[in-house]
């Protein structure tokens, strides 16, 4: 899959440290809100997130049947009707129960998956770029030989050890998501390391952990907030395209992207099976995408 | 593919086998076809095909007669190759024997040794002749230890043939040619009468001598550009994209005598990934014919010709394991009878494949001979009776600790049938869960012992009741035992069915020893039979043959005027 | 600089060895035995005595240990051994499959740099306006779409609709498979060959596209921004003159690695696309070879994936010197 954007040109090489102002450990949440607010999609990303994540804490409130439920009377591909808003499946199941359900499984695994791919790659990424020498090699090679590995491979061995379910995505995508964020935090590191005031603080004695996390790190929260977010939204796709080759969740887990799988034979006869799991994904996706941007936007120091 | 799988890998792997023996070229004869109803238009002669419908998702692993053991190859094997026998199935509900390359065959009378007489002046598409020899060295090449395959064991049948597969002895011992009298002699390791049949599956094909010579090269051999005797031969190898089938001019005719000289020039089989993008192909014209993905079948009727009307002879059920102590043994069967009236196979046929399966009776099928409807007493729905059955087997003192899983292979679309079985004995108070395994495992894993409720399938390999009595469900055989059906009066009963001559006697046996597997032991879940699945543009082509082997009568396969 | 390049180069043995010893032992974890599995366990029960004979024969009942030697030894002599399943030449099948993703892949990221560059560029030269806006909600909403749907849709509307309503032959586009296979110098399509290359091509290349817009707006964004470019401005060169010669280069620093990233996951992106499209390409067969535990052709598969990675990989960061002049390749703390 392909990666996500770091930010700019100090993302990959050491450009010159105006990129990021001096002193400024974090830029002020006030002023990210209201720059935020000025972006009209990514408000509107914002507000359909907020609904989605209400969709999966409220589901059992929201969805009129349950999501292995199949209601009398017994009705199979059925089209949008006012008994079933989004029509029924190839079994008799409502699908906007489903749907609402599924917003459970995809956020969990969209979170779950980045959370462990952004502790990896910090952690990884703030390692050789602070450190250095051979633990840098270290690190890169590593990255090289996961990068080698072709990442279906992976998903296919992983799905087979532990069973093919939300967890295995969730790990098989944490194992590989790392790979982008390394380079981020390990360019930012590498830059900021020449800092002067990284210099003044180590001369002044700061213990190079304090150093780090208070100084370095904060300033590279940056790219790792932006690229967490969408880092969500490809976790989604992701996580369908895994259904779509067998990998991942099974009947009669309600994921979009197992639903979208099944659905795709039905692009003809009964499109709505397609259609409301792919606009799911894809308005949740597109979501996350938007609000990553404004939030990218409003934390930049140099934008206006 | 992974998991990710289409439908034909649905009809033919997944449990079994779906080989048929016979019909290697010619099932029936003259205007006789194995579908009713064949209305053909005017048709003209040659042509050329582009079939997408039989290789869905791989290119066949083998399509070398001795190794193959999939349906998808089996179309390409048959056209290729043309066997001892062959089955006549004109009429569906009494498939005959007939010899084909054998000019003609009789069993001793205890049915232990077999003669066959070989015809005169057949010959492989390069001109080598086919003489019982080339039997008795394509044999000796099937049973090489180092090449034999998954069918092999077939071999056990014919005496001195596990010796060989062994790798104790040199040679089969009971096989005898005589090339001067043209006489191929088998002498079986036990009576059975159904042996004629067995003979003209396509692990018994001849091979040519540059096939059998050096066992070397026996692997590659399919690879290459493989030579046959049927009514078809390859144009060039096989690659991973398609295989190419040209008109044989030396080809002997089919089983009776019928040369079909106006039949297809060119046969090209294409392999897709999927059901759906071959459907596609065939809605764009870029194929013509294709598989029908469940969820197109009533597309597929309005708009495309079909063999949906042909009864398959397959079986789709759930094995109930007799030594798992949630559902088997004595002690458990009213439970397992509460079962199987629970579900309501009517609406798993209707919601899972629209309609186009059987909805079962038995296990065995429509079709083979001494097929009778309705065996199955506990088959149909019948939600008060499993209540009470239930509730009977409750009062004995039967307690259910956790849901009984229902187990299948993932990705082969058994999901949603798992779900409406689940749903459909919550009804009646029974608890059940899904248990899906991945496919690649599903079946070692059974054999270890995991089955509680699990999915299976079965294509007749040929047509004889003992190919599903016998090696689904008897002691010695190999599935027998992964499922732990236990009953020696069955067994017997089974025995007694194989080794007698008397076809009418055969039948009421092999339904006695089915009544006792289904009423009295319970210990399969029939669900449905299967049904053709091809479509074809039906303004291109005129006549298009599915028999109920699942085969496609190539030589017969005809393009409208 | 050569001696940065030899570097590299070496660098690749120990990645390929980890890479691939990895993979090999992984194989072996996995469940479910692998002989039974060669020999068509997975549609039905087989004879113990078939088993037994296939494991003898692929030498599979030999130890671990001596089955990871023997393959190396084995791959050293590039002699890369026979599919488990049909017996081909795990080489020539490579071959073919390796081509065939080769130039969809070129196609598909000619297609990302070309539209992805160029979107990217304009949307961050014009910022804040009709164009951008709408770029920005098409950039992010082609790199939402699953990749699966979008081909079985583009069939249908290319290929199946044009067919079933009689639209003209010139008109219509393939559904699938390679087609004739006609190639003019290697990578251009000849023939009727393009009405096959054109969906695969288009579909694969839609997500990275996006992405590739959308990564070269912020850092056009950025690098327009920058201190250097105040500068030149100052100098009074044209807003053209100081975008293309300065900006431009710096900008696209982030987008060659994006690009560079992309050559090596194409294969796991290609997956999806090529088993729509039935495009015989490398990422067609990996999915399935590792379900049917074909251990020769995922090992061959593998390695020839790490090696072009790497190159690719090795011209990306060569290519940063000529970016910016500034970076020296080979410093310490830059690998």
């Amino acid at each position: 899959m392909t990666v996500i954007e770091p930010t700019g040109p100090s993302a990959a090489t050491s450009a010159e440290p105006g990129v990021l102002q001096l002193g400024e450990a974090k830029p002020l949440r006030t002023e990210v809100w209201r720059r935020f607010r000025k972006n009209k999609l990514a408000v509107a990303g914002l507000i359909f997130l907020m609904l989605v994540i209400l969709a999966a804490i409220f589901a059992d409130l929201i969805a009129p049947y349950g999501f292995t439920d199949r209601p009398l009377p017994r009705t199979y591909r059925a089209g949008p009707s006012g008994a079933h808003w989004f029509g029924t499946d190839a079994i008799g199941r409502d699908l906007f129960s489903r749907i609402v359900y599924g917003a459970r499984v995809s956020l969990k695994v969209g979170i779950l998956a980045t959370s462990l791919s952004l502790t990896i790659g910090i952690l990884l990424g703030a390692v050789a770029g602070y450190f250095g020498g051979w633990l840098d090699t270290l690190a890169m090679r590593l990255t090289d030989v996961f990068l080698a590995i072709p990442y279906i491979i992976l998903a296919v061995a992983i799905a087979t050890l532990f069973g093919r379910s939300e967890n295995s995505i969730i790990i098989v995508l944490g194992l590989t998501g790392w790979l982008a964020i390394v380079r981020i935090v390990r360019a930012t590191f590498l830059s900021l390391k020449q800092l002067e005031y990284v210099e003044a603080a180590r001369a002044l004695g700061f213990g190079r952990w304090r150093i780090i996390t208070r100084h370095v790190l904060p300033n590279a929260l940056q790219p790792i907030i932006v690229y967490g977010t969408i880092s969500v939204g490809t976790a989604i796709l992701a996580e369908a395209a895994l259904s779509f080759l067998g990998v991942g969740p099974q009947d009669p887990t309600p994921a979009w992207g197992l639903m979208v799988a099944q659905g795709k034979g039905d692009l003809v006869s009964a499109s709505h099976l397609l259609f409301f799991p792919g606009a799911a994904i894809f308005l949740t996706v597109l979501a996350f995408v938007l609000v990553g941007d404004g939030l990218r936007d409003a934390l930049d120091p140099k934008m206006r | 593919m992974s998991r990710r799988r289409s439908f034909a890998r649905l009809l033919a792997p997944l449990v079994a086998l779906a080989m048929l023996a016979a019909a290697c070229g010619g099932g029936d004869g003259g205007d006789d076809s194995a579908t009713p109803g064949d209305d053909v238009g005017e048709t003209q002669a040659g042509g050329e095909l582009v079939d997408g419908g039989t290789f869905l998702g791989d290119p066949p692993e083998h399509i070398d007669p001795a190794l193959n053991s999939t349906l998808d190859a089996y179309q390409v094997v048959n056209a290729l190759y043309d066997g001892l026998t062959d089955i006549d199935a004109s009429d569906p509900d009494n498939p005959k024997v007939r010899p084909h390359v054998a000019e003609s065959f009789e069993a001793n009378d205890d049915a232990s040794e077999w003669t066959y007489k070989i015809k005169e002046g057949v010959t492989f598409s390069n001109g080598e002749e086919i003489l019982p020899s080339t039997f008795q060295k394509s044999w000796e090449r099937a049973t090489n230890p180092d090449f034999a395959g998954d069918y092999s064991y077939l071999f056990n049948f014919i005496k001195g043939g596990k010796e060989k597969l062994d790798g104790k002895a040199q040679t089969i011992a009971g096989v005898k040619a005589d090339d001067a009298t043209r006489t191929l002699t088998v002498t079986l390791s036990a009576p059975y009468s159904n042996f004629d049949a067995v003979s003209g599956f396509q692990l018994f094909m001849p091979m040519p001598s540059e096939a059998t010579s050096d066992p070397a090269t026996f692997a590659a051999y399919e690879n290459g550009l493989m030579i046959g005797n049927g009514p078809y031969k390859l144009e060039k190898p096989r690659t991973d994209q398609e295989i190419a089938l040209v008109k044989s001019d030396t080809w002997a005719g089919d089983a009776d005598g019928e040369k079909w000289e106006d039949r297809l020039d060119k046969i090209t089989f294409q392999v897709t990934a999927d059901a759906d993008t071959s459907y596609n192909a065939l809605g764009a014209g870029e194929v013509d014919t294709a598989n029908i993905p469940p969820a197109r079948v009533d597309d597929a009727e309005s708009n495309w010709g079909t063999t949906l009307d042909v009864d398959i002879l397959g079986s789709y059920h759930y094995f109930f394991n007799g030594r798992n102590p949630i559902v088997g043994g004595e002690k458990n069967k009213l439970l397992r009878q509460a079962i199987s009236q629970a579900i309501d196979r009517d609406e798993i046929n209707e919601a899972v494949y629209n309609g186009s399966r059987n909805v079962s009776t038995g296990i065995t099928p429509p079709g083979i001979p001494g097929f009778a409807k309705g065996i199955c007493e506990f088959c149909a729905l019948d939600v008060k009776a499993a209540k009470k059955a239930f509730a009977d087997w409750q009062a004995a003192g039967g307690k259910l600790a956790a849901p009984i899983p229902i187990q299948f292979n993932a990705d082969n679309g058994h999901e949603p049938v798992a779900q409406i079985l689940i749903d459909n004995l919550k009804e009646v108070g029974i608890q059940a869960v899904a248990q899906p395994f991945p496919s690649e495992t599903y079946f070692s894993q059974l054999a270890e012992g995991a089955c509680v409720i699990c999915r299976a399938g079965w294509f007749a390999d040929y047509p004889t009741y003992d190919n599903f009595m016998y090696d689904l469900f008897h002691g010695e055989s190999l599935d027998g035992n992964n499922y732990g059906f236990q009953s020696e009066k069955f067994d017997k009963i089974v025995d007694e069915g194989k080794a007698t001559v008397d076809k009418e006697k055969q039948a009421k046996l092999f339904q006695e020893a089915e009544k006792v597997l289904l009423n009295e032991e319970i210990g399969v879940l029939p669900i449905n039979w299967y049904r053709g699945d091809y479509a074809y543009d039906k303004d291109k082509i005129a006549k298009f043959t599915q028999t109920n082997f699942g085969l496609i009568l190539w030589e017969q396969v005809a393009l409208a005027a | 600089m050569p001696s940065y390049i030899i570097r590299r180069l070496l660098l690749l043995i120990p990645t390929v060895f980890v890479a691939l010893s990895f993979l090999f032992f992984l194989f072996f974890l996995l469940p479910g035995d692998p002989v039974d599995l060669i020999v068509g366990g997975a549609d039905r029960t087989v004879d113990p005595g078939v088993i037994a004979r296939a494991r003898a024969r692929y030498g599979l009942d030999d130890p671990i240990l001596v089955q990871f030697k023997d393959y190396w030894l084995r791959t050293l002599r590039w002699d890369l051994g026979e599919s488990f399943l049909n017996g081909r030449s795990v080489n020539e099948l490579l071959g073919e499959r390796a081509v065939n993703s080769a130039r969809l892949s070129v196609w598909a990221i000619i297609i990302e740099i070309i539209v992805g560059i160029t979107v990217g560029l304009i949307s961050a030269i014009k910022r804040y306006s009709i164009a951008d806006k709408l770029t920005t909600i098409g950039t992010a909403a082609a790199a939402a779409v699953p990749v699966f749907v979008l081909g079985f849709v583009f069939q249908y509307l290319f290929a199946v609709y044009p067919n079933q309503h009689n639209w003209p032959e010139w008109a219509r586009l393939r559904t699938s498979r390679l087609g004739p296979d006609e190639w003019f110098l290697f990578f251009i399509p000849q023939g009727e060959q393009w009405r096959y290359l054109i969906l695969p091509a288009l579909t694969l290349a839609c997500v990275s596209t996006a992405l590739a817009a959308r990564m070269m707006r912020g850092s056009m964004l950025e690098v327009l921004q920058a201190d250097y470019m105040r500068t030149a401005r100052s100098k009074g060169l044209t807003e053209r003159a100081i975008v293309v010669r300065h900006g431009l280069r710096n900008a696209l620093i982030p987008v060659v690695t994006l690009i560079g990233l992309d050559f090596g996951t194409v294969i796991g992106a290609a997956v999806l696309t090529e088993t729509v499209f039935s495009w015989p390409g490398l990422g067609f067969t990996i999915a399935d070879a590792v379900g049917d535990r074909d251990l020769p052709v995922i090992l061959g598969l593998t390695l020839v994936v790490v090696i072009v990675y790497a190159l690719v990989n090795l011209l990306v960061d060569i290519s940063y010197a000529w970016f910016d002049p500034r970076i020296r390749l080979g410093e310490r703390g830059k690998s």
